[in-house]
């Protein structure tokens, strides 16, 4: 099926009156690439929109629905050629800016316009992402095989052997195999056409331009171009004429060069489509959409509710605990200060909270530390700890020593034995109680919670209802029973320590 | 003494009469008690925030419809709550494939007419600064978050460091205009995310939230305003006839009106000097309209009301004082108070806006205190702009500029109370 409906089809005028004297160099492949361009962008969008280009309201709307995006070099220029959206970005990132507008504005055309330079080197990263990631953007890139604004420094599609500014004695690093890498990349629409002295070429050009267009999803059109006041002058093509010339006696169509012998593949230019396949462009992938409609079920849970007292003079005296949980990574010891949080917020205290952030965390200890106050908290750390809540024996050694002297320890006498006689200690056997009252499904779950109602009650930190609201508000929500018993156990408990302190202080 | 938590968390009853809430105002300090304060709050929401969630919330509510960022600690957060939460709101995010693509996705968003941002931390900020001078020369709308960490290059990236106060003012090339803010809580990383947003969009600026690996990790309960009482404000859109729109042209506030895409107002954006039809130009004079007017724009004084936001904590009478922002000033405020009891005069300045610094407040201060301490988390970058408007003002007013004194931190560390207090008392 030919896209292209009508090669005597007026060209309508896209250029902008202020940007009709270009900065490229005259004879340059460059202007009938924007020319083919020009002609297929407008058809595609009359078509695809059903509107009328010979209406002049009409080609407006097509105008205002196409989005140019380049990066730097001689093609990037292009687009601020055009009267519709460009977008003139930095070197290599048009990629990057596209897929962003695309994203967010799914209803525009999107073609990116650029070189080998700004695409395949400096852009390469993009360039790969871009065709895994498969969104609906039309990328055209003129193919000098060199960088030409720049002086005739050599690209990555530079030929072995050839000369350039950069390569006096001549190329030494191999070119991309620009289908390949697109290929193994995942792009599912990969062209190439030339710009030559042919008006067969163009045709052609016009058509796969227009192919890459319809197609949905990512569409790479590698256009082979002159450059011959650049890269041209130092191979001895320095006349225009030549040196498209030169490129058109190497062209064949894809399906010939298919048959040649690889190892003279190399020295033609095949022409046509190599890749075309059904794949769905990310917005219309299953899973994108599939992710889109799961996230729509997340509920903000939120409520309104009357504004917080009033805080207290900043000069006046409060109060202020700072408490560390501490265990083995298994026992909750984050979730446990994420609570106790929580249950200062409901109790109209203020608080902030800690995670040891880093290996450590990661490996078998861990732990984290809460600040409750009654009045506004500052500095987010104190220099001692007031209360530490030690689940095993490796977190009382490591933190004993960060405790205030008039602190206090809250130790799971279950896993830590050796208690070095220290009179802050309250020893309880959380463990125990744990895994005969509890009698949990997994080892450890619900310990944190048991401990933080035992610590928080002991100390009379927040009143209990505040504790229960935090809880049974979060991790609560999903075992409910669990949580509701080991709150209970862990008050119970409170109550007995605070009994046995009054009589024998530390234990 | 305490609180009487009793009328906390109590849910207002959905047969409560609905009453709108008025907005509230984020060019003061802490809006959000001020407005509970003067009563004109009915209802706010409370919880527990962690500051990367604050910022990635504020972004969503005031109307951040797309998001792009790469992994790199301690930011990504960021991006996991966006990834949580951004599709809900009726928007759609990217992890790009790195720092470089990130920002460029949030601006070309951002010119098709939707609220972007993007964050990261000190490495890909660097990595960022070409596309974010960018945005400074096409006047992109644009939200950058930055949590630093300890640096140069990889440092301590689970670390707290304050080192990119500079990097966030002067890291592209050439002269540009920036907005940098940089919240002290996780109630104010909330705050100042919305009002970063809203100035980018009033200003047509980038506006960076800098906030650093400590506040960005720690946990605080907030107090949020209800939905209705965020202020949000939206890019000005050119009416009137679409041929010869100028997306740089001059207007009476100097912010042109910027179309989104399909509007009808086709425009050009290059990052080359361009006129003020947005094409590439080489015109001496014009260029030189271009690049005083995008910085004009945020010195008059509509603009320099709402962009500048400095706390002012037991300055009146004070004859000694902190500049501290950041996490920093949390521990001059309790080093402040502590001298306060002990009968200093002590008082503390906080930037909330680090750049532009607040060119009304500050030289004002500096200008009649005796001794002026400036910790930061780094080796001294604040300090040279409190330097520069100190002198500038005692020259002026021919006085003796007060003695300015540097502490300074980079072992990872909080620069502690007790060290500024030291200060302070000496
Ligand atoms: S330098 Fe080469 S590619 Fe650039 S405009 Fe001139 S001929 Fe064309």
């Amino acid at each position: 099926m030919n896209l292209v409906q009508d090669c005597a089809l007026p060209t309508f005028d896209l250029s902008r009156p202020q940007m009709r004297k270009s900065i490229w160099c005259e004879g340059c492949g460059l202007g009938n690439l924007q020319q083919a361009l020009t002609k297929v962008l407008v058809q595609h969008e009359s078509k695809r929109r059903g509107l009328d280009p010979d209406i002049e309201e009409e080609l407006e709307q097509i105008k205002n629905n196409i989005a140019l995006v380049s990066g730097i070099g001689c093609t990037s220029r292009l687009p601020g050629h055009l009267d519709v959206n460009t977008v003139h970005t930095t070197h290599g990132r048009a990629l990057g800016f596209a897929t962003g507008l695309k994203m967010a504005r799914p209803d525009l055309t999107v073609v990116l316009a650029a070189g080998d330079g700004d695409i395949f080197a400096i852009g390469g990263n993009h360039f790969i992402h871009a065709a895994r990631r498969n969104p609906d953007l039309t990328l055209i890139v003129y193919d000098n095989e060199s960088y030409g604004m720049t002086g005739s420094q050599h690209s990555p599609t530079s030929p072995l052997g050839e000369r350039g500014a950069s390569v006096p004695y001549g190329v030494f690093e191999p070119p991309f195999d620009l289908v390949a890498l697109a290929q193994g990349a995942g792009a599912s629409f990969v062209a190439q056409g030339a710009v030559t002295m042919s008006q067969e070429h163009q045709t052609q050009l016009e058509e796969l331009i227009a192919q890459a267009l319809e197609y949905q999803g990512f569409s790479f059109v590698n256009v082979r171009g002159s450059c011959h006041t650049g890269w041209g002058e130092y191979n001895q093509r320095e006349d225009a004429y030549h040196y498209r010339q030169y490129i058109e006696k190497r062209t064949m169509p894809v399906e010939r060069w298919r048959e040649l012998p690889e190892s003279e593949q190399p020295h033609f230019i095949p022409l046509g489509i190599f890749v075309r396949k059904h794949r769905p462009d990310i917005h219309n992938s299953v899973h994108y959409q599939a992710a889109a409609e799961r996230a729509k079920r997340v509920d903000s849970g939120e409520t309104l509710v009357q504004p917080p007292a009033e805080q207290p003079d900043p000069l006046a005296e409060f109060q202020l605990t700072s408490l560390r949980f501490a265990g083995t990574g298994g026992q909750g010891v984050i979730s446990a200060g994420e609570i106790a949080l929580n249950a200062a917020l409901q109790a109209g205290r203020s608080g902030v909270f800690t995670k040891n952030y880093g290996p450590e965390a990661r490996g078998g200890e861990a732990y984290s530390d809460v600040i409750v106050s009654t009045g506004d908290i500052h500095f987010p750390q104190t220099d001692q700890l007031d209360v530490l809540v030690a689940l095993n024996q490796e977190s009382f050694d490591k933190f004993r020593d960060t405790v205030a002297p008039d602190g206090t320890i809250i130790v799971n006498s279950t896993e830590v034995f050796e208690l070095y006689n220290d009179s802050r200690v309250v020893a309880s056997p959380i463990g125990e109680i744990h895994a005969r009252k509890l009698n949990p499904s997994k080892r450890y779950l619900g310990i944190n919670v048991l401990a933080l109602a035992i610590t928080l009650a002991y100390l009379d930190l927040v009143p209990t209802t505040a504790l229960e609201a935090a809880v049974m508000q979060g991790l609560g929500k999903k075992k409910p029973q669990l949580n509701r018993k080991a709150l209970a156990l862990g008050f119970a408990e409170a109550e007995r320590l605070a009994g046995n302190a009054n009589g024998a202080p530390g234990r | 003494m305490a609180v009487t938590p009793s009328s906390l968390n109590v849910e207002i009853p959905a047969s409560a009469p609905a009453r709108r809430h008025p907005k509230i105002d984020l060019r003061v300090v802490d809006p959000v008690r001020a407005a509970i304060r003067d009563g004109s709050v009915i209802g706010v929401r409370r919880t527990t925030l962690s500051g990367n969630d604050a910022v990635a919330k504020g972004a969503l509510e005031v109307g951040a419809r797309f998001f792009a960022g790469y992994p790199i600690t301690p930011s990504s957060e960021i991006l996991e709550y966006v990834a949580k939460h951004i599709f809900r709101c009726g928007g759609t995010y990217l992890q790009m494939e790195d720092e470089i693509s990130s920002i460029a996705a949030a601006i070309g968003a951002a010119l098709g007419g939707v609220k972007s941002f993007t964050a990261t931390s000190g490495p890909g900020f660097s990595l960022k600064q070409e596309n974010l001078g960018y945005a400074c020369l096409t006047e992109c709308p644009l939200v950058v978050v930055n949590v630093q960490r300890g640096g140069p290059s990889t440092g301590g990236p689970t670390d707290v460091g304050q080192s990119d106060v500079m990097q966030a003012r002067w890291g592209t090339h050439g002269d540009h205009p920036v907005v940098v803010v940089a919240p002290y809580s996780v109630q104010e990383c909330y705050e100042e995310t919305i009002r970063a947003f809203n100035l980018s969009e009033r200003y047509r600026i980038p506006v960076i939230v800098l906030t650093d690996a400590k506040i960005s990790q720690m946990k605080e309960p907030v107090t949020l305003p209800a939905q209705d009482a965020i202020p949000i404000v939206n890019r000005a859109k050119p009416i009137g006839t679409q041929q010869g729109y100028e997306p740089f042209g001059l207007s009476p506030t100097g912010i042109p009106p910027l179309a989104g895409m399909g509007e009808g107002y086709r425009a050009h954006f290059t990052g080359l000097y361009h006129g003020r039809d947005g094409l590439p130009t080489r015109d001496p004079k014009m260029i030189e309209e271009q690049m005083l007017r995008i910085h004009a724009k945020l010195e008059t004084p509509t603009a320099t009301a709402e962009i500048r936001k400095t706390e002012t904590y037991f300055i009146d009478d004070a004859d000694v004082i902190v500049v501290a922002y950041g996490i920093t000033a949390r521990a001059a405020k309790d080093a402040v108070v502590q001298a306060r009891r002990e009968g200093l005069r002590a008082g503390l300045l906080r930037p909330v806006t680090l750049w532009p610094s607040d060119a009304e407040v500050l030289p004002e201060v500096l200008g009649r205190v005796r001794k002026v301490v400036v910790p930061e988390l780094n080796l001294g970058q604040y300090i040279t702009e409190i330097q520069r408007l100190a002198y500038e003002s005692a020259r002026r007013n021919q006085i003796v500029p007060p003695e300015i004194v540097p502490l300074n931190r980079v072992d990872m560390q909080l620069i502690s109370p007790a060290q500024i207090l030291q200060e302070l008392r000496s």
